[in-house]
């Protein structure tokens, strides 16, 4: 830590290979938390970049209350879900965990036709990582960041606060739906108990 | 205790955040709900299955990119607050001198470049950092920068202050750059490689304990003189199920054999069979031999050369004798069958 602190410092005197260390530390843990958030390798090329370059721009704000790492995924959280947000103006994708309202005001959850195959099928045609990504893919973007920062990236649940910047409470509600709404459609095709 | 007031707390309590309380409310309540041990059970094997989720690797040519990218904010964001603005002419000298210091800096700090394939045996370090590929820079070097007389050589560790003033001593009466002949940079050679694909398969198997079935795995590779990679063998303990990763590089005809000797583990998942295409890498690896290779011969075939161009002939020479290492390696990894095994442990067995 005491060496993140040396090189962000560093960095601010105009080093610039000091950020290239930090970049060297995180750059893989960010491609993969971009390559959740974009679902494609080409986005999450462009989107972990931008994240380091914001990072770079805007590092006279980090005041080091939070560790450096936790700070840059909150970075990378922003740029990727912003991007996904302009791109939302343009289409609207269907959300799966987002209920319905109906008339009378109740909430009812929505069906979506699931046109994936079965277990055995999704085996063979090898597609079961891409299966997971799209099914992340339908999560609302809060529930799909708190589960992506959990279980992909195996942070704490006072890390995942610190990046989302909100009450551990809410950590664990948004971490509790996403799994609940994950783990559902997963037994429907039986990959799950 | 009724499911639905019990449900909220099973994703935190399979993350091991519930209080004493809520631990003890949860442990009643599964000893006798079948429904919800069954939830608990599948919220531990999604968690270990998102955790296992493939990403791809970080291209290649990612810190490179991010390099230049950051070398031209740098100009704009520390540039005008730190460079003092002296006499034009000498202004211009030193930048380019700077630059040029600060590229041979880079270059050299991190040569030999890191391999390409090297990643598979760097991975045995978890903490190992990944190399940066500074190819790009040597090259710019080569066709780009036009050489400066007092240009500190390559490999001195001085270190650029962009706000050191400029003394005029250091650039007097040469402040001109030295035209070399053929300035010109020089057609990147164009390189045509045919596809080239990887192939892998994943594997889950549900064991006992992790640590033992790791060592089994070692073990069958050892006996068999399978290389292994075991950066993922430190165990993950959480409530989903221990679990350990171990990735085996095997040839293609022993694939069928390997895992079906992995069988005797614990049950088994159909192992997803993934091709990689890895044509990228082998273009990579192909153009940079090129560039190297038209660069190095058009400075042999130069007559007189100075100190300093014989030091790049050596680094030419030097770099194309990795790239060719590289080169070779990935041929031989290509052909390889990665098998990636996920252990985990049949976590909750009450």
């Amino acid at each position: 830590m005491f060496q993140e602190e040396e090189l962000v410092k560093r960095t601010l005197q105009g080093d610039t290979k000091a950020f290239e260390e930090l970049v060297q530390q995180y750059e893989s843990k960010i491609y993969a938390l971009a390559y959740r958030y974009m679902g494609n390798e080409d986005d999450a090329y462009d989107m972990s970049q931008e994240a380091f370059i914001k990072a770079y721009r805007s590092l006279r704000s980090f005041k080091g209350h939070s560790s450096f790492g936790t700070w840059l995924y909150r970075v990378t959280t922003n740029v990727c879900l912003d991007e996904l947000r302009r791109r939302k103006r343009r289409i609207v994708p269907l959300s799966l965990d987002e209920p319905l309202a109906t008339r009378e005001g109740d909430e009812v959850d929505k069906e979506i036709p699931d046109n994936t195959p079965t277990a055995d099928i999704l085996y063979e045609q090898k597609e079961f990582s891409q299966y997971i990504q799209d099914l992340l893919d339908q999560l609302k973007p809060d529930h799909k960041t708190a589960i992506v920062l959990r279980d992909v990236l195996d942070l704490s649940y006072e890390e995942i606060s610190e990046v989302l910047n909100c009450s551990i409470g809410t950590v664990k509600s948004r971490i509790s739906r996403a799994r609940e709404t994950l783990r559902k459609k997963i037994v429907e095709r039986e990959l799950l108990p | 205790m009724r499911c639905e007031q019990i449900k909220d707390l099973l994703s935190p309590y399979v993350d091991e955040v519930t209080s004493e309380k809520e631990n003890k409310m949860v442990e009643a309540h599964l000893a006798v709900c079948t429904e919800c041990r069954k939830e608990v059970e599948g919220l531990q094997r999604l968690s270990a299955m998102l955790g296992k989720l493939q990403a791809p690797d970080l291209p290649p040519g990612f810190s490179d990119d991010l390099h230049r990218r950051l070398l031209e904010e740098k100009t704009t964001f520390f540039g005008p607050r730190k460079i003092r603005q002296p006499r034009k002419q000498s202004w211009i000298a030193a930048s380019v001198a700077a630059v040029a210091v600060a590229v041979g800096i880079f270059a050299s700090s991190v040569l030999p470049v890191g391999s390409l394939v090297a990643w598979w045996q760097d991975r045995d370090k978890e903490q190992t950092r990944k190399p940066s590929v500074a190819i790009h820079d040597l090259i710019q070097r080569i066709y780009e920068q036009p050489l400066t007389p007092d240009v500190t050589e390559p490999g001195t560790s001085v270190i650029p202050d962009p706000a050191a003033p400029v003394k005029p001593g250091n650039t007097g009466g040469s402040s001109e750059p030295v035209k070399v002949a053929d300035n010109e940079p020089d057609k990147v050679p164009s390189v045509q490689v045919q596809p080239r694909y990887s192939d892998n398969y994943t594997t889950r198997i549900f064991v006992q304990d992790a640590g033992t079935s790791t060592d089994k795995v070692i073990q069958l590779a050892e006996a068999r003189g399978i290389s292994y990679n075991t950066s993922g063998a430190q165990e993950i303990t959480s409530l989903s199920g221990n679990r350990r990763s171990i990735a085996l590089k095997v040839n293609r005809n022993q694939v069928d054999e390997v895992l079906g000797q992995l069988k005797d583990l614990g049950e088994t998942n159909a192992p997803l069979h993934n091709t990689i295409e890895v044509t990228d890498q082998f273009q990579e690896v192909e153009e940079n031999l090129a560039k190297l290779q038209q660069a190095r011969d058009k400075l042999a075939g130069k007559e007189g050369l100075s100190a300093e161009e014989q030091t790049r002939l050596q680094e030419l020479n030097g770099e194309i004798v990795e790239w060719n290492k590289k080169k070779a390696a990935l041929e031989k990894d290509s052909d390889m069958v990665t098998i990636n095994i996920n252990l985990v442990e049949n976590g909750f067995d009450h």
